[in-house]
């Protein structure tokens, strides 16, 4: 290690210094294109690659405005965190398969493939004010959400979500929204007025 | 030799790793087996609550016919009926409200799902703030305006939760009774001390016949905004007399309350006991909610007795009592907290004493 | 790459990058279910696109042979603990929040990476401080998985204190779904026993989620999945090779983005710290030399990018570039081919890792975690008291001040140890001479003046020799200058150790070298 070297020979510092030099900037070069490249498949995946985005907003399905309206749920707001909630439980009921792909090995063909092809909202709304009670037959006290995740395990042939799982929770949400429309009690009967 | 003492070191560890594997396992199983028989064994009621349930005559069947609306209206309203296991889930909800560190049972830990371990302090117990069992009425049976009434709370839940940033569930607002007024751990919702409470609540919901998503005025507290005063500004040595003069007789010169053989006869608004600095209790947090139950709730007998400018003076005082830190505030604040509880109070009665003015 | 690997004589080692591929493949697979769904909350095809993808970009930016990105547990428990309070788990927001999250941890990243000084920083964090970390994340990581392990709901605000996490492990003791108790007990169980053998030590995992999937099918086909209520891995069959997603980002999210700063910050720190060390210990066990910034550099861009792919964070994973290692990979083909791999992976099997039962991946966990605990990494720490130290704090911070306050505490804690060890000077009296070794800078200072003061007392005349001190910073110019003043004072020669081995055949006046401390005229 000449340590004079680097100051006062000129050829091999020189070359060397210039070597560094290019070799930097080809490792700059490098990353900036395979950067560039990651940034394009990113785009191409977006734009080009006509796969569906993934999205927080809530779609609106046909006939929520007419649920929206028979059922006023304008009363909680036009727009907010339980409205959309309840919007969510009303795509869920009707559009199961399309909602909790992830819970129903159910599809667009097959039947049942949606909560709503064995209940109405109604019927739900009186299991909600009737919940936690008691099952004989399963010899323990059931909440409105188990029944919910027996409904995805058996009838809709799929998998158990977790208690607060959306799939779950908002159709609690819409079924409490539905009992405070048709202004029922806790405990209240389906059969009596 | 080396191989095989390794090897025999490996084979002990892994037989202490599935030994203990095993060992909790079998706690568990057992934990279990206990708690099934906890279920279904006969619940012995609090005095309260025994009252209370008599009154609504909790009984297992087919349907329930509340006796409070048909006495009250008239009206025969007939519900979905319990079974013997949801009356007693009702019950020992009942006994939790009332007792919730099991002081007045003869088997805390069984008849309470061991609630202490939730709980730091000695004194708390739901019973507190959600008085007459979490369904205070006045002398007429009316539901008091702002009680905190669990019924209402249970009509009223799901709704968005500002201080949580939530679509806030019941289970949900009973961990943050455990959390903050409790000053203590959660509860997962899945526990029977979760579910019991949940069970009960929704009874009085039944009995009252409240209906979803209704604004009840007992729900929540009847808040005392600065608006509904003089505006004359919140006075903490008006608060201080006040609360010498009107509270200190029970819940102490500083605030620790009165224990009486091992039970809580008045509990502790201060100290390391009392709900802590996270809690909407606190007047520097919420300033509206502790004046608000004052004013209804308290001195009991006299309620009604403080002004609205009175309630918030001692609301203010009492808020700037040493209390335990919230959950969320970190070990420090929880190490200094700590240290203004044990240390400020013997010094303060050390050199305040007599100076009292009338 | 892929062209040169195919050549004919390129096929031996093409073969054995295929295999290393594949069992990289399945070694991440189930971790980045379990990171996903039961460390973050997030439903398991982001822990595999952050498998595929993430992968496949940091392969891609890093020239690093020996580098595996892809999901890690520290940084999905950090996520978990972020955005508990922010929205329900598994839920479309909680998603966007998580994707919006990953974004920022990027953006702070590209920061290190922009800013030289804060890039330069991350090396100040020595190893007794991660592994302090590492190890408090361990253990909190095996309490944390009792209430999945118990097929419990997780609760809905933060625990992160240990002390919370016992009460949650007594209960879960009692309340929790005893099924679900029974297929991770099975799958713990086999796990621990099948790593002692060192032949298929990395796929025991694979064989305990085998056996807990086993015994839930059973239970499942005996009582009926409705009344075990065992949470599984569920439908994957949506899934396709990729999920384009936006982060969420809107005015009404905005106090909640705020709120998840602090976790961001945490999340690109916990990244790059990983990211470093690990490449550290590559550089000394492979001996290709890549400077950590092509690291910071293939981590940030790949974080940018990876929440507009549905995918978890990417960093560095210690136990998967180790078995990359002693499986003797020789180019980033290895990493390529096990994301492709876990792809195929993904699309012929779905319905099959659909049934993995959580309770399996909570174990999966806990063994994870305890491996995070290595107590030959430890070890070394204890035979030096200020490192012991600095790995005791680092260790306990994590369960004080939870994660956040940790890498803050980790980083302060580095500083102090390297400030700390450079205030201790060896100074001693040798005779009238007062000799300084180290550093003359202002925390020094007060130990050397106090010395200084009594030999200023006791002799007549007094030699400072401070010929062996690498640093003086300005304020210890300022004190010298001063002393130098006096009379009774004089400073020794100032020689490097070179200048004094060669003094007799280098006059004084013919040093050329510049040094800057010398032109310094006092």
């Amino acid at each position: 290690m000449d340590e004079n070297a680097a100051v006062t020979a000129d050829g091999p510092a020189a070359r060397a210094r210039r070597d560094a030099r290019s070799g930097r900037r080809r490792a700059v070069m490098k990353a900036t294109i395979a950067a560039a490249f990651a940034i394009g498949f990113v785009v191409w995946a977006h734009f080009g690659s006509g796969r569906p985005t993934f999205t927080t907003d809530v779609r609106s399905e046909p006939g929520w405005e007419g649920f929206r309206a028979a059922y006023g749920v304008d009363s909680f707001g036009i727009d907010g965190y339980f409205v959309r909630a309840v919007q969510n439980g009303y795509n869920l009921v009707h559009h199961t398969h399309k909602y909790a792909d992830r819970f129903t090995r159910r599809t667009e063909r097959d039947r049942p493939n949606a909560c709503s092809d064995c209940h109405s909202v109604e019927s739900l709304a009186y299991a909600f004010v009737i919940s936690d009670r008691f099952d004989p037959r399963l010899n323990k006290r059931i909440s409105f959400e188990e029944r919910v995740m027996r409904c995805y395990a058996q009838r809709l042939d799929g998998f158990i979500p977790t208690i607060y799982d959306p799939a779950v929770r908002d159709i609690r949400m819409l079924a409490r929204m539905v009992a405070h429309h048709l202004q029922l009690g806790e405990g209240t009967l389906e059969a009596s007025p | 030799m080396k191989p095989s003492a390794s090897a025999s070191r490996k084979l002990l560890r892994l037989a202490l790793l599935v030994g203990a594997l095993l060992a909790l396992y079998l706690v568990a199983v057992a934990k279990q087996d206990e708690r099934q028989r906890i279920r279904e064994r006969p619940v012995t009621l609090t005095p309260g609550c025994e009252e209370k349930l008599a009154r609504y005559q909790l009984a297992a069947g087919d349907i329930y016919v509340s006796p409070y609306i048909l006495e009250r209206t008239g009206r025969r309203i007939v519900k979905q009926g319990y079974s013997e296991e949801d009356v007693r889930a009702i019950q020992r909800g009942c006994n939790i409200i009332d007792d919730l560190q099991g002081q007045r049972a003869a088997d805390p830990a069984g008849e309470r799902w061991n609630a202490t371990r939730f709980v730091r302090g000695t004194h708390t117990s739901c019973n507190h703030c959600h008085q007459g069992i979490g369904d205070k009425q006045t002398a007429d049976g009316t539901p008091q305006i702002g009680s905190l009434s669990l019924a209402a709370s249970w009509a009223m839940a799901d709704m968005y939760d500002r201080f949580t940033g939530l679509l806030l569930p019941y289970e949900l607002r009973q961990m943050q009774c455990y959390i903050n007024s409790s000053n203590g751990y959660k509860p997962n919702i899945a526990d029977d001390l979760i579910r019991d409470v949940t069970a009960y609540s929704r009874f009085l919901a039944a009995v009252l016949d409240l209906r979803f998503g209704n604004r009840y005025p007992e729900q929540g507290i009847d808040e005392i905004p600065v608006s509904s005063t003089l505006k004359r500004g919140d006075d903490y040595v008006r608060g201080n007399a006040l609360y010498q003069q009107r509270c200190a007789h029970c819940h102490g010169p500083q605030g620790f309350g009165t224990v009486v053989d091992g039970k809580v006869i008045y509990p502790a608004v201060a100290g390391p006991n009392a709900f802590n600095l996270q809690s909407r209790n606190n007047f520097a947090f919420v300033s509206t909610i502790l004046p608000g139950f004052i004013c209804r709730n308290m001195p009991p007998g006299e309620e009604g007795s403080l002004s609205n400018q009175d309630c918030r003076d001692i609301a203010f005082y009492i808020s700037n009592l040493p209390r335990p830190a919230g959950d969320r505030q970190g070990p420090l604040m929880a190490l200094w907290q700590q240290l203004m509880m044990r240390v400020m109070p013997p010094l303060i009665r050390f050199f305040d004493n007599g100076d009292s003015r009338p | 790459m892929i062209t040169g690997a195919l050549a004919p004589r390129r096929l031996g080692e093409f073969g054995n990058e295929l295999l290393i591929g594949l069992t990289l493949a399945i070694v991440v697979l189930p971790q980045a279910i379990a990171f996903s769904t039961t460390l973050a909350g997030l439903p398991p095809y982001l822990g595999i696109y952050g498998a595929i993808w993430g992968v496949l970009l940091t392969a891609l930016l890093n020239p690093s042979r020996v580098f595996h990105g892809g999901p890690n547990t520290a940084m999905c428990a950090a996520m978990g603990v972020t955005l508990l309070p922010v929205a329900p788990q598994f839920g479309a927001d909680y998603v966007g929040y998580a994707l919006t999250l990953i974004l920022m941890a990027g953006l702070i990243q590209t920061a290190f990476l922009l800013i030289r000084p804060l890039g330069r920083a991350l090396d100040f964090v020595s190893e007794p401080v991660v592994n302090g970390m590492i190890c408090g994340i361990g253990l909190y990581l095996i309490f944390r998985s009792f209430p999945a392990f118990a097929g419990l709901p997780i609760n809905t605000q933060v625990e992160w204190r240990l002390w919370i996490s016992w009460q949650t492990f007594l209960a879960s003791l009692e309340i929790g779904n005893i099924h679900a108790i029974n297929i991770g007990v099975i799958t713990l169980l086999v796990t621990v026993v099948l790593r002692q053998f060192a032949a298929i030590r990395n796929l025991a995992i694979l064989f305990g989620i085998a056996a807990g999937t086993l015994y839930s099918e059973f239970i499942n086909a005996r009582y009926g999945l409705a009344n075990t209520l065992v949470e599984q891995i569920a439908d994957l069959s949506s899934m396709g090779f990729v999920y384009p997603s936006v982060p969420l980002f809107s005015q009404e999210a905005m106090p909640d983005i705020i709120s998840i700063i602090p976790g961001a910050i945490t999340l690109a720190l916990l990244g790059l710290f990983q990211t470093v060390i690990a490449m550290r210990r590559m550089n000394r066990k492979s001996g290709q030399f890549v400077d950590s910034r092509h690291g910071i550099f293939a981590d940030s861009v790949s974080n940018c990018l990876l929440p507009f792919l549905s995918s978890l964070p990417t960093c560095a994973s210690f136990n998967r570039m180790s078995l990359m290692h002693d499986m003797k990979t020789r180019s980033r083909l290895a990493a390529v081919l096990s994301a492709v791999i876990l792809l195929a992976l993904v699309s012929f099997f779905g319905d099959l890792i659909a049934i993995i039962p959580i309770p399996a991946m909570a174990a999966i966990i806990m063994v994870l975690g305890a491996a995070m605990i290595q107590w030959s990494d430890i070890r070394p720490h204890f035979q030096h008291r200020a490192e012991a130290i600095v790995f005791f704090g680092s260790f306990a911070s994590v369960h004080l001040f939870g994660l956040f306050g940790a890498v803050i505490c980790g980083s302060l804690l580095a500083l102090a140890y390297a400030k700390w060890e450079k205030a201790h000077p060896s100074i001693h009296l040798e005779g009238n001479v007062l000799r300084v070794r180290g550093n003359i800078y202002y925390g020094s200072l007060p130990l050397i003046e106090s010395l200084y003061h009594q030999a200023h007392a006791r002799f007549d005349e007094l030699v400072v020799d401070f010929s062996a001190v690498h640093h003086i910073d300005p304020e210890g110019i300022r004190w010298l200058a001063e002393i130098s003043k006096n009379d009774k004072v004089h400073l020794a020669d100032r020689r490097s150790g070179h200048e004094r081995r060669t003094e007799q055949r280098e006059p004084h006046s013919q040093q050329t070298r510049t040094d800057r401390r010398r032109r310094r005229d006092f």
